[in-house]
């Protein structure tokens, strides 16, 4: 896989918090589709058996999506934030398939992938913004704490049981 | 159309069809939305095109403008969906209430304003509807009586992100009692034993939505400029409906289901706790919204039982829940309504136009009324 730069910020999630509202969903709707639909989201709240579960893309520092895309439509922004470009991309969902939480979301209009960009060149991404529940932190990754700054991803996979894992859904409908 | 899909959907379940018409701007603009649209739909003056066989129940859920946008409040996918029906005994009777919840904006998401249901089915069933698809699945192997079987069953054949359910079961209201109620995806209570006894009428267990469409709003800019820097708007607080309760949170801990006492009408299947919108309109006079800044502060938040109940209207009328509005008045509350509204379809409504149109609707929501107590 190929090394790349720690990203500097992460959008964490703690299910226990969360009340299932969408709001997310809908900030990141309206802020990048200019409409508001939960399919048009990069960030997803999963119905598990025993409450919510918000995913987006934490940016690992090892993402195997960037190896497994055939057309290198994978790349990785500034802000350390990794996205699809559009144009490359072939609309084969590989990305979507090897990301150990599914991470990507599929576009309505394109059918490509489309990833959390962490709201490049915001404050604060606008699902962080608008979650009532606290439930979303946009934390900066560098100081705070070693092993998430090392690669979010696999550490917040770590804390899912197997049980919740097994209910996340590899593709969306 | 902005702030609105433009389209009803109405299913028979006698002959397992179902109809897809469109809702005209004039109607949508005469109407507002939620009660109003349902009104129509019921009203003997109204547009009763359509009206279902006068013997059976009749269920209308219509929801607001504003419903499934970023709209003020509650965790925004508040809806405004009301459930007037019409049954007998007795006869001609109906009924409205509010719910909260994803049902409203995925109805909206799926591409329909209104969801009007009719007719008895002969068999158990379940109607599945995914965007444009109708599908009806016969239930008769389900324990009607078991929620959390009938919730696993929808969610089984209808496991996508973007789905909600309507169902009904048993729930424990005392130690030794249960019910017939209506719920929803999380287990909240919708309707208690009258409204899902007309499920049970139309031999209806549950309702599973699929939607992966979008709303589109008149004044992008606007509507984002007025949710994102509006201190009106995002007070921050979570809504009341979806947080989870204190023993929610216990059960989740302990891995114990709440008991009854803890969660007196919670829906035992989940044990996610609920709460019942407001009390329905009885009583409720127009010209409360005249007396914006003489409501008297009989609740926690400052607002007044007036007030409340005219919250319930326009909750149910626009698709917003304002129990979390941080107004200051009335007064303030119906000019940011009246902000949104024009953000999400482009119509202006002026202060004076809204009171009277409320005005007129309710008088017909209240004419077509016999809600028994």
């Amino acid at each position: 896989m190929k090394p790349r730069p720690a990203p500097h910020h992460a959008i964490l999630a703690d299910g226990s918090k969360c009340s299932g509202c969408h709001r997310c969903e809908l900030a990141c709707s309206l802020k990048f589709f200019g409409l508001f639909g939960l399919a048009c989201s990069r960030i997803r709240i999963h119905k598990l058996d025993d409450g919510y579960l918000p995913l987006v893309c934490l940016a690992c520092s090892q993402a195997p999506c960037l190896d497994v895309c055939p057309a290198n439509a994978r790349e990785v922004l500034p802000n350390q934030a990794v996205d699809t470009d559009g144009d490359k991309c072939i609309g084969c969902l590989a990305c979507l398939y090897i990301c150990p939480i599914s991470a990507p979301a599929i576009s309505p209009e394109t059918k490509k992938t489309m990833t959390c960009n962490l709201c490049a060149g915001e404050e604060e991404p606008w699902c962080v913004r608008a979650c009532p529940e606290k439930a979303l932190s946009y934390l900066p990754l560098e100081n705070t704490n070693r092993e998430l700054a090392a690669g979010p991803g696999e550490y917040w996979l770590r804390l899912l049981s197997p049980r919740k894992r097994a209910q996340i859904s590899p593709v969306s409908p | 159309m902005p702030g609105w899909i433009g389209r009803k959907l109405t299913v028979n379940l006698t002959d397992s069809k179902a109809e897809k018409a469109p809702l005209s701007q004039a109607h949508l603009d005469s109407y507002l939305g939620g009660w109003g649209l349902n009104a129509a739909e019921f009203s003997r003056a109204g547009s009763n095109q359509g009206l279902p066989p006068p013997d059976g129940a009749v269920l209308s859920l219509a929801t607001g403008p504003l419903t499934g946008t970023l709209a003020p409040s509650p965790p925004i996918t508040a809806c405004g969906v009301c459930l007037p029906v019409r049954r007998k005994p007795p006869e001609g009777s109906c009924m409205h209430l509010n719910f909260g919840g994803d049902f409203g904006p995925i109805l909206k998401y799926s591409g329909y304003d209104q969801l009007v249901i009719a007719g008895k089915a002969a068999r158990p069933r379940a109607i599945f509807i995914r965007d444009d698809e109708i599908d009806f699945l016969d239930v008769s192997g389900l324990d009607r009586r078991d929620p959390g079987e009938i919730r696993a069953a929808l969610r089984r054949d209808s496991a996508g992100k973007f789905s909600t359910l309507l169902y009904t079961g048993l729930i424990a209201r005392e130690e030794d009692r249960s019910e017939l109620a209506l719920l929803d995806d999380r287990g909240r209570l919708i309707g208690g034993p009258k409204l899902a006894s007309v499920f049970a009428d139309m031999n209806l267990i549950g309702v599973s939505l699929t939607g992966s469409g979008a709303i589109e709003v008149y004044d992008t800019e606007g509507f984002r400029k007025i949710i994102g820097n509006d201190a009106r708007v995002f007070p921050g607080r979570p809504c009341p409906c979806l947080s989870p309760a204190e023993s929610t949170l216990n059960s989740r801990r302990t891995g114990q289901r709440p008991t009854a006492g803890q969660n007196p009408i919670g829906a035992p299947e989940s044990g996610i706790w609920f709460s019942l919108f407001p009390p329905g309109p009885r009583g409720f006079s127009p010209a409360a919204l005249s007396h914006e800044e003489d409501l008297p502060g009989l609740e926690e938040n400052g607002k007044g039982k007036q007030g409340l109940l005219a919250d319930s209207y326009i909750f149910g009328l626009f698709g917003l829940c304002p129990t979390l509005l941080s107004r200051k008045s009335r007064r303030e509350e119906i000019d940011l309504l009246l902000d949104l509204f024009y953000g999400a379809t482009g119509r202006k409504l002026t202060r004076e136009g809204f009171k009277t149109r409320l005005g007129e609707i309710l008088d017909e929501v209240m004419n077509d009324e016999n809600r028994p107590d």
